[in-house]
């Protein structure tokens, strides 16, 4: 996609919540493509787009929900004595989705939900696999990092100790 | 006439003089014009100086007048040649590439000889050591089993000797004895016959008794032929003869002693005889054993010296090899044209070189502070990314080290610090520890200096608008510290939307407040409609 048809479909869905000017859908664009100076003949993949703007999307939501969480005087010790009686070190979808309702007072919309439990927590078990639960020590390193007593980052690709 | 050329004079004089003002006005003009046009140009130049300087600091490219409309058979020339230029670039860098390859097997090949070459010197050595121990243990053998053998020989030698000697008494007394019985029986027979005969007559037989008396009359003691002559001296009787007979029996007991004494003797002597045979046997086949030992030891010797010969005729072909080489080095020009060899040479030793400082540069040293109690970078420390010139080689200062190019935006930044918290060991840096060990306060924040400082304890040295940048990022109210969590919560693997474009992380954020899928929003920002699109 071209700059001009770029610009043109930004204009198209100009909104209250959607205002985004020339100059800065041109930044966009540049940041994308790398061109700098003349954009003639360079296109713009969309997907691109998308998949920056998404990860853009995971560290809203942490923060997001790190920040109600401190607003709200809790931690994930708490949510956890609270919802997971059984004290198993693990919550589903379900009892996660109650527990930061309860904590943020707006339940989360149905996409980002989707896309917080199952993208940026991504709950895996031993084997690899979708376990579907989320454990507390994750939980605790998304959303506590640097908390007194937090623990260390899990062994992750591409991350530092 | 005069009147008439003075008239004229004069005429020519007021022509010459009217021509002298119009001059004179014209070059006036001409120098006020002149004036005029160097003002122009210079208004004209400062204006286009300060225009190209505005174009210069704003780093944007001069925009086309309105209304310019470029050929497009120009335009499409223009793009075939950056397509062509662009083609030939990656060649280039394909090219650079292979040449980077083929000289790094090069290097590994030479290495690999070189420690192949070592390895068997060091091996030829060992033999030859080896060799050498063995011949001196063989020669030591040898001269212990000839001295041995001497020694046994002389020995035995004595032995026998001395056994031949007391044979050889033994049997002169044996004989000795032997005749002394036979006389003195033959005598005893005689003188008891004679006295038989002689009865009758006993006068003669005194008288012969006393000659025979005559030369036995010195006393020799009771044993040998004299006890006979005693016996007969006394008078030869029936008992006398009885008595005789006794001490032949005597004798001959005497002589069974000595004869089983002997026996005895030989046997002692054969026993002897024996054990140093076999002594010497088994010092014999011991000694054969040692000559066989030494004739292995031989032929292992004539193999590694038969080695040694084949080594030092390789090294000689090489070391021919070698000249041959330098000879052509010295020669000039390469084959085919191409650079020479020692074109090539120095070329591959700069390359080594720069081969050898980026090997140090790569090389990490992550080390414990027990001050701290984290791991620490503990080499000089680093810049992010080096900077490439044309030909794609990193570029370098006067000094031969790589100039680093400052890198342009906050997450160029980051992804450049996980990828070197990822290179060889550093993953075992405490990054978020070594942060905290510099903020006393635990205000999560630290100045410039420290913030510098827990980097470069980190092995990364940022440049001055690579911090700024940075800081842009920390420090957005401009306080002067730097809040580190963030940084650190990003280079743990928690994405941060601190160091992401802002445009983007303005989307990101229309993507929230709408809860748009990827599909909305790839239909939004594409102008395609999508199914239950709520966007």
């Amino acid at each position: 996609m071209s700059l001009e048809a770029f610009q043109k479909n930004f204009t198209q869905a100009k909104a209250t919540d959607f205002n985004f000017a020339s100059q800065e859908v041109q930044a966009i664009f540049g940041y994308i493509t790398g061109a700098t100076g003349r954009v003639e003949g360079v296109k713009l993949e969309i997907e691109a787009v998308v998949q920056k703007v998404y990860l853009g999307v995971h560290a809203i939501l942490i923060e997001r929900v790190r920040a109600a969480l401190e607003h709200a005087g809790k931690s994930v010790a708490h949510i956890f004595a609270e919802h997971d009686p059984r004290n198993l070190g693990f919550l589903d979808r379900k009892q996660l989705s109650r527990a930061f309702g309860a904590v943020t007072k707006k339940k989360l919309e149905r996409n980002m939900e989707g896309i917080l439990f199952t993208e940026v927590f991504k709950p895996v078990n031993s084997k690899g696999n979708t376990s579907g639960k989320i454990s507390q020590s994750l939980l605790k390193f998304y959303l506590e990092t640097f908390a007194p007593g937090s623990p260390e980052a899990p062994r992750k690709a591409g991350a530092p100790q | 006439m005069l009147i008439e050329k003075n008239k004229s004079l004069g005429q020519k004089e007021s022509t010459i003089t009217a021509l002298r003002e119009e001059m004179a006005d014209q070059r006036k003009r001409a120098a006020e014009e002149k004036a005029k046009l160097l003002s122009a140009y210079t208004d004209a130049g400062k204006g286009a100086l300060a225009g190209l300087q505005r174009i210069v600091s704003d780093n944007k490219q001069p925009q086309e007048p309105v209304g310019f409309q470029p050929d497009p058979a120009l335009k499409e020339v223009g793009e075939r040649g950056a397509i062509a230029l662009r083609h030939a670039e990656d060649k280039l860098r394909q090219l650079q590439s292979d040449l980077e390859d083929t000289q790094n097997a090069l290097r590994e090949a030479r290495a690999e000889a070189a420690g192949e070459r070592a390895a068997a010197g060091a091996c030829r050595e060992s033999s030859a050591k080896e060799v050498r121990a063995l011949e001196a243990e063989a020669q030591a053998w040898r001269a212990k089993a000839s001295e041995s053998t001497k020694a046994r020989e002389d020995k035995n030698q004595a032995i026998i000797k001395r056994f031949d000697a007391k044979l050889l008494e033994y049997h002169k007394d044996k004989l000795r004895l032997e005749d002394e019985l036979k006389q003195a029986r033959l005598k005893s027979f005689a003188d008891v016959s004679q006295r038989d005969k002689a009865k009758p007559a006993q006068k003669p037989a005194k008288e012969a008794a006393k000659t025979v008396q005559a030369p036995s009359a010195k006393k020799d003691g009771p044993q040998g032929s004299d006890d006979y002559l005693a016996i007969l001296n006394k008078g030869a009787s029936r008992e006398t003869l009885a008595e005789l007979v006794a001490v032949c029996e005597k004798k001959d007991k005497e002589l069974g002693v000595l004869r089983a004494e002997a026996k005895k003797s030989a046997q002692d002597s054969g026993t002897v005889a024996r054990k140093h045979a076999e002594a010497l046997e088994e010092r014999q086949k011991k000694i054969k054993k040692l000559e066989e030992e030494a004739a292995r030891w031989s032929d292992q010797l004539r193999g590694a010296r038969a080695e040694l010969s084949a080594e030092v005729k390789l090294r000689a072909e090489v070391q021919g090899d070698w000249n041959k080489l330098r000879a052509e080095m010295q020669g000039g020009a390469g084959p085919g044209g191409g650079p020479s060899y020692a074109e090539m040479g120095g070329r591959i030793k700069e390359l080594e070189k720069e081969n050898f400082v980026l090997e140090s540069q790569t090389t990490t040293v992550v080390a414990y502070n027990p001050n701290t109690s984290t791991f620490e970078y503990i080499g000089e420390p680093l810049p992010l990314q080096a900077r490439q010139d044309e030909s794609g080689r990193a570029a370098r200062d006067r000094g031969g080290q790589p100039i680093a190019s400052p890198l342009g935006s906050a997450e160029e930044i980051v992804a450049s610090l996980k990828s070197w918290f990822r290179l060889g060991v550093n993953d075992r840096l405490s990054v978020k520890q070594v942060f905290e060990s510099l903020d006393v306060d635990r205000f999560g924040e630290l100045g410039a200096q420290d913030f510098a400082k827990a980097l470069a304890r980190l092995g990364v040295s940022l440049q001055p608008q690579e911090h700024q940048i940075l800081a842009q990022a920390l420090d957005p109210s401009k306080a002067g510290y730097l809040g580190y969590r963030g940084l650190v919560r990003e280079l743990e693997g928690v994405p941060q939307s601190l160091f992401m474009h802002p445009g983007i992380v303005k989307l990101a954020g229309v993507a929230v407040d709408r809860d748009l899928s990827p599909k909305d929003l790839t239909s939004l920002i594409s102008g395609t409609p999508a199914a239950g699109s709520r966007g």
